[in-house]
């Protein structure tokens, strides 16, 4: 077997184990999501935002969680062989960025519920926000924005 | 005595993407320990960068392949493997622009 194909097989093997990462994080959150969602059943006198509070938890360990796939999507990119098995991973790698992104969003709906102002999504702007309208992101220059100061603050 | 991959471009491209992985997954193994001390936030900042400084060097193991590039399908492939990590890293440049922006404001 030559180096570029042990290279190759390495790379699979660490986007795997980034893969097991993600998944591990998954079951325990929603081992702890559950056990704690039993005790708010239990406990009826907890204040509703014990359940919010409940949902968020779970929401940002997701979130964790699928940024760990991003990062062995990414991985996969380098062994990945034909361009049927190309696409597939681009359609994989597109559902978990748009199911991290509106995860975001709600959580930072939520805690902006919780504190009483605007979402800080809101004033970060969008991934693609420069793409899409024509206008430099923070990211961009290199330097994120201060709030208030992108477009997404319209 | 040389082994031949050493005048293989193609073995360098792999090296040099191997290098990005690497770097890739240490980062991602401190965001475990960041996930171990219940830091989410933290946990994510770290695989963003993670993935932003390993595109760097993929984007240059993907550079040096474009020499090796003798077919339509070859270069389909290769504009393909281009554009998904380049919205990739898009997405994670946003994505680390916003965890600084709440690990500063707490």
């Amino acid at each position: 077997m030559d180096l570029t194909q042990i290279f190759k097989d390495l790379t699979g093997q660490l986007a795997n184990w980034v893969e097991v990462a993600a998944a591990v994080i998954i079951g325990i959150a929603a081992l702890e999501a559950t056990l704690r969602a039993l005790l708010v059943f239990v406990r009826p006198r907890l204040p509703p935002e014990a359940k919010e509070e409940l949902r968020l938890g779970l929401a940002r360990w997701l979130a964790v969680a699928l940024e760990f796939e991003l990062a062995a999507d990414i991985l996969r990119t380098a062994i990945a062989p034909t361009l049927q098995q190309i696409g597939l991973l681009a359609a994989i790698a597109a559902i978990r960025t748009a199911l991290n992104y509106f995860l975001q969003k709600e959580i930072d709906r939520a805690l902006a519920r919780e504190q009483g102002t605007a979402p800080v999504v809101a004033r970060g702007g969008r991934p693609f926000g420069s793409l899409l309208d024509g206008r430099p992101s923070a990211t961009d220059a290199g330097e994120p924005a201060e709030p208030g100061q992108q477009h997404g603050s319209r | 005595m040389v082994p031949d991959s050493l005048f293989d471009l193609g073995f360098w491209a792999a090296a040099i993407e191997l290098v990005g992985g690497l770097i890739i997954v240490g980062y991602v193994v401190v965001a475990l320990w960041a996930v171990a001390r219940r830091a989410p936030e933290r946990a994510r900042l770290l695989v963003a960068e993670g993935v932003i400084a390993g595109l760097s060097f993929k984007l240059a193991g993907t550079l040096l392949k474009t020499i090796l590039i003798h077919s339509w399908e070859q270069l389909a492939m290769f504009v393909a493997i281009f554009v998904l990590r380049f919205v990739l890293k898009r997405f994670f440049e946003w994505e680390l622009a916003r965890a600084r922006r709440s690990e500063r404001t707490g």
